[in-house]
């Protein structure tokens, strides 16, 4: 009868605790964000470990690590990197001290041997398209689409929970304008593929709601500030696919119709500003420098 | 054979030896800018050395050996410019393109090829390049037959081209290439003449490396020493700044002294250190460029220096020091 009763409550997961460590926000039972400054990490606790995603870094590692420690006793099996990019990837050493395995995209691997950093821990295990990561009942999954925001941007599915995250290019409360409109990580020659790659996975596996990876002071509607929710409808990934689309055929259009300075930059009054108007962060500015990026890819291919 | 019949062969051998076709006067070449103060062709080509000839198209530049045993042709640029330099070549030798050799992936360079192949030429590149073009294919561009990861060369007779790849530059692909036995470098879209302190034409650094540049341009400069180099050729007549009023002009720039890429070394040393040292300092991300920009970091150093275009610049480099891309 005990047996019994301690395999049910095993079957159950892991209980939650009442209180979570404020840094941290409870998403879906036994999946979190943990939240550092302007960042949000992803992980999974499970009755068999946790699986970490970026590690962002080394202090905000430790409080992480702390955080965990809040939640559950298990340890920390797997640290998954969602791209290569210091400012997520650095810091897990503090983790790997304590026997977790790194995981990455393989050309995330290939860049680390490129530009190595002290700071981040290489991947003991790269793949190149898909890949489960589990843990006792938690399962992640990855799934590698080719260039988008970096070469080896990640994207994470929780199931049956139906969230996704993607890092840096897919961001609540709603789709928006790129905060760096020089777009340094953006890959053109592959987003429209990226995206509708990820939105075929949205439908066939009905994702429902997107994850934050950045928590930003935003308008609270009533003239003060709060911090960016953690998740939003999936639509917004869709809605951001449309603001990508309409960046190619606004520069398509231009090329075409010879408004394109010998400066590579669209000439704005050219423009039908109407498609890009209802995104968060609009700004003619920005769309302009934007616009000239792609003007490059249309030159260049690159 | 009369004597009659002897002049017909030695004639027939004489238009044999001829160029088959003759190469447009310069007169009739059409003018690149008409109507401004700048007099430079739609198309011109230089030679630089015995075999060695510079061909540029608009402000694009490629070079091409001749030898008797066949041709070797860099980039071919375009349709356009690859028909065009197909005369040119022909007004000089009728020995066909026998090699094409890219010096990166970017479709204004390597466009146009078909022309090249149609007469049998093989297509040399990096091997990223090969990727690229598989990846994100384009009609005009002939992807490559050969490929190689970090030296190829390409010899004809006496000549020959030495492709080195060194890591992601301009491209992650591009070729750092020397022409032999003229010793003299072909470096596209990294360092053109005539100065290696010219801000960028894209502050952005859109297509640039920028985590890898100084080990790129330490790699060529030791390059540039071991075998005596003193000339480069640049890929562009560009933009450059005149020297008494600062203000944007064109120059030809078909070669400079290979220092400038020691110039251009110290150039990416010192641009990638100032927002470090800004973040060092305890200067909040978002404000580094502002800080430099106010101080006049480096503004009486770089060509052409732009304090709009340093803000774009200390950004893009901002985001470097953060995220090592």
């Amino acid at each position: 009868m005990i047996a019994a009763i301690l395999a049910l409550l095993a079957a159950c997961g892991p209980t939650a605790p009442e209180q979570l460590p404020e840094n941290t926000e409870r998403v879906a039972d036994d999946v979190y964000l943990f939240r550092h400054g302007e960042h949000r990490s992803l992980f999974l606790v499970s009755n068999d470990g946790v699986i970490v995603t970026d590690p962002l870094n080394a202090a905000a590692a430790r409080e992480y690590r702390r955080a965990i420690a809040a939640i559950t006793d298990q340890p920390v099996k797997f640290v998954v990197y969602s791209h290569y990019h210091w400012d997520r990837v650095s810091g897990a050493e503090v983790f790997t001290a304590d026997g977790a395995q790194v995981i990455a995209q393989a050309r995330c691997g290939a860049r680390f041997r490129d530009n190595p950093n002290p700071a981040v821990v290489t991947p003991d295990t790269t793949f190149d398209d898909r890949y489960d990561v589990t843990v006792g009942e938690q399962t992640l999954e990855l799934h590698y689409f080719g260039p988008a925001h970096g070469d080896c941007l990640t994207v994470f599915l929780v199931q049956p929970a139906g969230l996704m995250q993607i890092v840096d290019l897919v961001e609540p409360p709603h789709a928006a304008f790129p905060p760096d409109p020089n777009v340094p990580y953006v890959k053109p020659h592959n987003l429209r593929q990226f995206f509708a790659a990820v939105e075929t996975l949205v439908d066939d596996r009905r994702v429902s709601q997107v994850l934050a990876s950045h928590a930003r002071l935003i308008d609270d509607g009533s003239g003060g500030q709060q911090v960016s929710p953690p998740t939003a409808p999936a639509a917004i990934i869709a809605d951001q696919a449309r603001f990508w689309q309409a960046i190619y055929a606004t520069v398509e259009s231009a090329k075409r119709e010879g408004h394109v300075g010998i400066d590579s930059f669209v000439r704005m009054r050219k423009v039908d500003l109407t498609p890009f108007e209802s995104f968060d962060g609009y700004s003619k500015d920005d769309l302009r420098i934007i616009m000239r990026r792609f003007v490059g890819f249309y030159d260049m291919g690159r | 054979m009369t004597m009659k019949t002897q002049a017909l062969v030695l004639l027939a051998g004489l238009l044999l030896s001829l160029p088959v076709t003759a190469r447009t006067p310069a007169d009739e070449v059409p003018l690149l800018m008409p109507g401004t103060r700048f007099p430079f062709k739609l198309w011109e080509t230089e030679q630089l050395a015995a075999g060695l000839y510079a061909f540029r198209h608009s402000f694009y530049r490629t070079i091409f050996l001749v030898t008797d045993d066949g041709v070797i042709v860099a980039d071919p640029l375009n349709d356009e410019a690859a028909a065009v330099m197909r005369k040119e070549i022909s007004a000089i030798t009728d020995q066909p393109v026998k090699y094409v050799a890219y010096s990166h992936s970017h479709w204004d360079h390597a466009s146009g090829g078909q022309i090249f192949k149609a007469e049998g030429a093989q297509v040399v590149a990096q091997a990223g390049c090969a990727a690229n073009m598989r990846e994100n294919p384009h009609p005009n561009v002939v992807p490559p037959d050969v490929t190689f990861d970090d030296y190829h060369q390409i010899s004809l007779g006496d000549h020959s081209l030495e492709m080195f790849y060194f890591g992601p530059s301009h491209d992650n692909c591009l070729a750092v290439i020397v022409a032999n036995p003229a010793n003299m470098l072909f470096l596209v879209d990294v360092s053109n003449p005539p100065d290696g302190w010219a801000m960028f034409y894209n502050p952005a650094l859109s297509e640039e490396r920028p985590w890898h540049m100084v080990k790129f341009l330490t790699r060529v400069t030791e390059l540039i020493d071991e075998r005596g180099i003193e000339t480069i050729i640049g890929g562009h007549m560009g933009g450059s700044f005149d020297p008494v009023t600062n203000r944007p002009t064109i120059v030809k720039a078909t070669s400079a002294p290979a220092t400038i890429v020691r110039d251009r070394l110290a150039f990416w040393t010192a641009i990638i250190e100032l927002p470090r040292a800004e973040l060092a300092a305890g200067t909040p991300p978002e404000e580094v460029p502002d800080r430099i920009v106010e101080k006049g970091l480096l503004a009486d150093r770089i060509s052409g220096y732009d304090p709009k275009k340093m803000h774009i610049l200390m950004r893009r480099l901002t985001s470097l020091a953060i995220t090592g891309e």
